[in-house]
């Protein structure tokens, strides 16, 4: 009871201080006036009665300062006082506010940033109904290399039935990248747009609701649904049918096939794919006509398999029961019709927790944000260390102030209050700018991540868990930089009576040799160690995207140009794709400022998903076939001839490799290593899986090639790599080729106008888009380019802070020791020995501060080895420099006070003594 | 006016809550049911009881409220509350056990020891 009164008397206090003062008043009025009443009726007279009455009451205010005691809120209203003095100081220092707000709104914006994009990718769990109980289904194998495993369909659809599990849901992306989008264009220019294919029950087992309309059920996942249902995301909606009430019904055409849309989804869906997002979602069962793909596309596409876990199931629970369904499976109860179904019942079914959805951007991104975001907060350290000298250099001018305060009985913790109060008022009001900047920033962070093949869509609230971030932040860096200078401070103020102020000099600088640590220095030492950490990091980010700048691919790509052509909405028949093809190729290659054109399924580097052939090992025919899975290209005559990859033996494919004619193939110098082994490749006839790969004749090899990249300048090049003749690829070629382009000399970019034209006169109904390929190789390094940048940019700006630090320390010690550098000149000292006298402090701190940094780095720096490609966590090559540079910068920033040192006048400073 | 006694510390507040379990008091009244109670023996600086009423009051120990005094004016009454019923007599008990105590201690001849 007593405690609830009392919290209640305290608010009461809080809130209501003013009616509490005016009520004291009244009562104590009515007091006195009782007893002057009562005196002048014991016979005084009324003016001796009131002189009385008061004097009896004693003191009104020390009593309205007792009662406030008494309530508990007194320290409210010193709060108060100090917010007020404290908010005068800065107004009076508006150069100081401006310096520390403008630098910690920097540092504390680019932290903030940064966790808003970590938040975003890697904390946020999916808007969706308990994210918690979701999970996906991987595999060992998946697991074990951090891959994303998918499922046919009969696999997921028994397990849907089989009900271990609250739900499944299936999802495939049409294509990851942005090479296939939907074109919802109804003739004429493409109007490109994300799609996805759900299982029926996708959006009901995520608990998502439809805004319009319904969103789509089992039954719309049914083969014998000859009307096609689909929903749209509510920016489409928006965008596309400008809010349109009636949009329920209506028909939208994707890949030029009529589409009814059922349903618009919520704002803010994004799907579960973190970094995606989605503008229309049909069913599984939509994709073999909106594909123009056979019938059994359903079956055999690959999806992504999500479950609802039941309650209380914990994952480990979930895999233990899905191991024994898939025992059963193997063992022959699958429908007898999905010929591929059975290699993916032999590899374990993995249950993974996916609260916080899935998300390939995730992966790739999660280690260089996380070490960016501890390269932000050293930098933020350093920082700190600054406003933190700052602070006590500004303590020190006001000295006189705290000691005048101390002198009438301030206790000193009510000065370091004071000075506390100041300093969370300029982090307050960093963290504010710091918001403000971070929201941009995000942003700007956000279409980095974004390249020529990957759109970006990753949401960016400002939720609770960044606010928590950015006020525990700005506390944090509150009792950095302001407790120490305010403790410092005031044991000089409490320590200097106001009688002894006049001759003592705050902060004793007495002593004349350069080792004896004063306060500051420990920061100084901080500030060049982590400066030293981060630049060195820096530069291992800088040397690591040099490396695969200039690291020979296997081809050229600076003269390429590829041409992605799409035959899907062309009158061609399939059957007579590969003439048309052809066609284009050759009107191609006899433009003007072209010197070779030639087609292929996929290009290297942006490749997102291609063909492979499972390839029998002569050595070891028992190996998994995992490892002898090799990717295969087709390519028509003069592919290689456009990139620029010269032939190791052997001859090109030519046009004597005709459909019909017997299969060949070109192969790369790992697969001849690999698989064939013998002295003379060239005529060896490879082999497929008889089971995995019953329809695969036998090719003979004949010609080899040089290793090249096929999707990152970083991987390894030891891949095996098989190029089988375009003609002679299969039945019917796909709807999608691309073809390269390599221009005579110049920007192959120029060449897109006329090679669209070229290819509009032969077919109107096709659409392309044009990408160079050096852009593609540069967006394959979009996150060795994010970190080289970013972690340069932060290892600048913490040589930068650490180069001011030196500097401000320096010139501090300079402007104390000014009567003693004037002695020594008056008694002989050259300007040569001022300035040694003054480096030589600067230097052995910086070199302290190098020799711990040094350290730190060759602990840390193995940290970071996953992220470098081509230069060791402790080059020492990498490491020096970083250290020369440093140690370059911390000179400058001290010769500068030391020259000012050196040109002090003698005779000015022996007369102001 | 007799002799007069300074308080001891700590025992002006059991002096209000001896005062307030009459009845309810505004401040005044309850100065002069203490002067009236002890016979003018006790002196208080007047003014300072009311910072011991609002910290008994901030203890939840006493309640106010705002009435209508004997002479027609506004005025803050005291009472006891249930908590501090049991706080007077918790301490009513111990300065009687005290007083008996030191009484015996005083009153002993020295042929008792």
């Amino acid at each position: 009871v007593t405690f609830v009164a009392r919290c209640m008397s305290f608010l009461r206090g809080l809130f209501f201080a003013r009616r509490q003062d005016r009520e004291m008043d009244e009562e104590w009025r009515f007091h006195v006036d009782a007893r002057i009443e009562a005196l002048v009726a014991s016979g005084r007279t009324r003016t001796e009665a009131q002189r009385l009455a008061h004097r009896e009451f004693g003191d009104p205010l020390r009593w309205k300062e007792q009662g406030r005691e008494a309530r508990g809120f007194r320290w409210i209203q010193d709060l108060d006082s100090d917010l007020r003095h404290a908010l005068r100081q800065l107004r009076h220092t508006p150069a100081f506010a401006v310096v520390t707000i403008s630098t910690l709104g920097l540092v504390i914006g680019a932290n903030t940033a940064l966790f808003s994009v970590v938040n975003g990718l890697l904390l946020r769990p999916l808007p969706v109904a308990e994210p918690e109980r979701l999970a996906m289904l991987s595999s060992a194998s998946a697991v074990a290399q951090r891959s994303q495993a998918t499922w046919p369909r009969p696999i997921w659809r028994q397990l849907e039935e089989d009900g271990l599990v609250e739900n499944v849901l299936a999802w495939s992306g049409i294509d990851r990248g942005a090479q296939r989008r939907f074109d919802l264009g109804e003739g004429g220019e493409a109007q490109p747009a994300d799609g996805l294919f759900v299982s029926g029950g996708f959006f009901d087992a995520l608990g998502v609701r439809a805004a319009r309309g319904r969103v789509l059920r089992a039954s719309d996942d049914d083969r014998a649904q000859d009307a096609l249902v689909g929903v749209i995301s509510h920016d489409l909606w928006q965008r596309r049918f400008a809010s349109a009430d009636d949009i329920v019904g209506r028909t939208i055409h994707v890949e030029r096939i009529p589409v009814a849309i059922v349903g618009v989804l919520p704002p803010g869906f994004f799907g579960v794919d973190v970094g995606r997002s989605f503008d229309i979602a049909l069913p599984f069962a939509a994709g073999p006509a909106v594909l123009r793909a056979p019938d059994d596309w359903i079956e055999q596409a690959s999806a992504s398999v999500m479950l609802r876990l039941k309650p209380g199931q914990s994952p480990a629970t979930a895999t233990q029961l899905l191991r024994g369904v898939q025992a059963r499976l193997a063992a022959g109860s699958l429908p007898a019709d999905c010929a591929i179904c059975e290699r993916f019942l032999t590899d374990p079914f993995t249950v993974v927790s996916a609260g916080v959805g899935v998300s390939e951007l995730r992966a790739q991104y999660q280690q260089p944000l996380i070490t960016v975001l501890i390269i932000a907060a050293l930098v933020l350290l350093v920082a700190c260390v600054n406003i933190a000298n700052l602070v006590h250099a500004r303590g020190l001018a006001r000295w006189h102030e705290m000691s005048v305060r101390t002198a009438i009985g301030a206790p000193r913790w009510r000065l370091v209050r004071v000075m506390l109060i100041e300093s969370a008022l300029l982090a307050g009001a960093g963290a504010v700018a710091g918001l403000v900047l971070a929201m941009w920033l995000s942003r700007s962070l956000i279409g980095h991540l974004a390249t020529i093949n990957t759109r970006v869509v990753l949401d960016l609230p400002l939720d609770w868990r960044v606010l928590v971030f950015a006020i525990a932040l700005t506390g944090a860096t509150t009792a950095l930089f302001g407790m120490l200078p305010a403790l410092r401070t005031t044991r000089v103020a409490s320590a200097l009576t106001l009688r002894r102020v006049a001759s003592v000099q705050p902060d004793g600088a007495t002593s004349r040799r350069a080792w004896r640590v004063r306060p500051g220095d420990g920061g100084v030492i901080l500030q060049v160690a982590l400066s030293l950490v981060l630049i060195a990091a820096a530069a291992l980010f800088l040397r690591t995207f040099e490396r695969l700048v200039t690291r020979p691919l296997g081809f050229d790509s600076d003269r390429v140009l590829v041409v992605q052509v799409n035959a899907a909405r062309s009158q061609i028949q399939p059957a007579a794709r590969l003439a048309l093809y052809e066609r284009l190729v050759e009107a191609v290659a006899a433009l003007p400022g072209v010197e070779r054109a030639a087609a292929s399924r996929i290009t290297p580097v942006s490749v997102t998903s291609m063909d492979a052939s499972i390839v029998d090992a002569p050595d070891d025919p028992e190996s998994p076939f995992q490892d002898r899975l090799v990717p295969t290209n087709h390519v028509t005559p003069g592919w290689f001839a456009a990139y620029d990859s010269p032939f190791l033996a052997g001859r090109d494919i030519d046009v004597r490799d005709a459909y019909g004619a017997p299969p060949v193939a070109v192969v790369n110098q790992a697969f001849v290593e690999r698989f064939v082994r013998a002295p003379d490749p060239i005529g060896h006839l490879i082999t497929f899986d008889a089971d995995l790969q019953p329809s695969a004749t036998p090719r003979t090899i004949v010609g080899v090639v040089g290793n090249s990249v096929l999707v990152s300048p970083a991987e390894d090049r030891s891949a095996p790599l098989l190029y089988q003749p375009l003609a002679q690829c299969c039945e019917t070629l796909p709807d999608r080729i691309e073809i390269s382009v390599r221009s005579t000399a110049g920007s192959p970019a120029l060449l897109a106008r006329s090679i669209a034209a070229a290819l509009t006169a032969i077919e109107p109904g096709l659409s392309f888009t044009f990408r160079p390929l050096a852009a593609q190789v540069d967006a394959a390094l979009a996150r060795n380019r994010l970190l080289a940048s970013l972690s340069g940019f932060f290892g600048l700006l913490a040589m930068l802070l650490a180069g001011i630090g030196l500097y401000g320390v320096t010139a501090y010690r300079v402007s104390q020791r000014r009567p003693e550098i004037g002695i020594r000149m008056a008694l002989g000292a050259g300007r040569r020995a001022i300035v040694r006298l003054v480096l030589s402090r600067a230097i052995w701190l910086v070199l302290t501060g190098v020799i711990i940094g040094t350290v730190a780095s060759a602990i840390l720096s193995g940290l970071i080895d996953g992220l470098l490609y081509g230069v060791t966590p402790r080059d020492p090559a990498t490491l020096a420099s970083a250290v020369l540079i440093l140690i370059t910068v911390a000179t400058v920033a001290a010769s500068l006070p030391a020259r000012r040192a050196s040109r002090i006048d003698p005779w000015t400073v022996l007369r102001d003594q | 006016v007799g002799t007069t006694t300074e308080l001891l510390q700590g025992t002006l507040d059991l002096l209000i809550l001896k005062a307030i379990s009459l009845g309810p008091l505004h401040g005044y009244g309850v100065l002069l049911r203490i002067q009236q109670i002890s016979r003018d023996t006790l002196q208080i600086q007047q003014g300072s009881l009311y910072p011991a009423l609002y910290r008994l009051e901030h203890q939840g120990i006493i309640g106010s409220e705002w009435g209508v005094s004997d002479n027609h004016r506004r005025a803050k009454f005291y009472r006891l509350t249930a908590a501090g019923r049991r706080r007077l007599r918790d301490e009513a008990d111990y300065w009687k056990r005290l007083s008996d105590a030191i009484g015996l201690v005083l009153a002993a001849a020295p042929e008792d020891v």
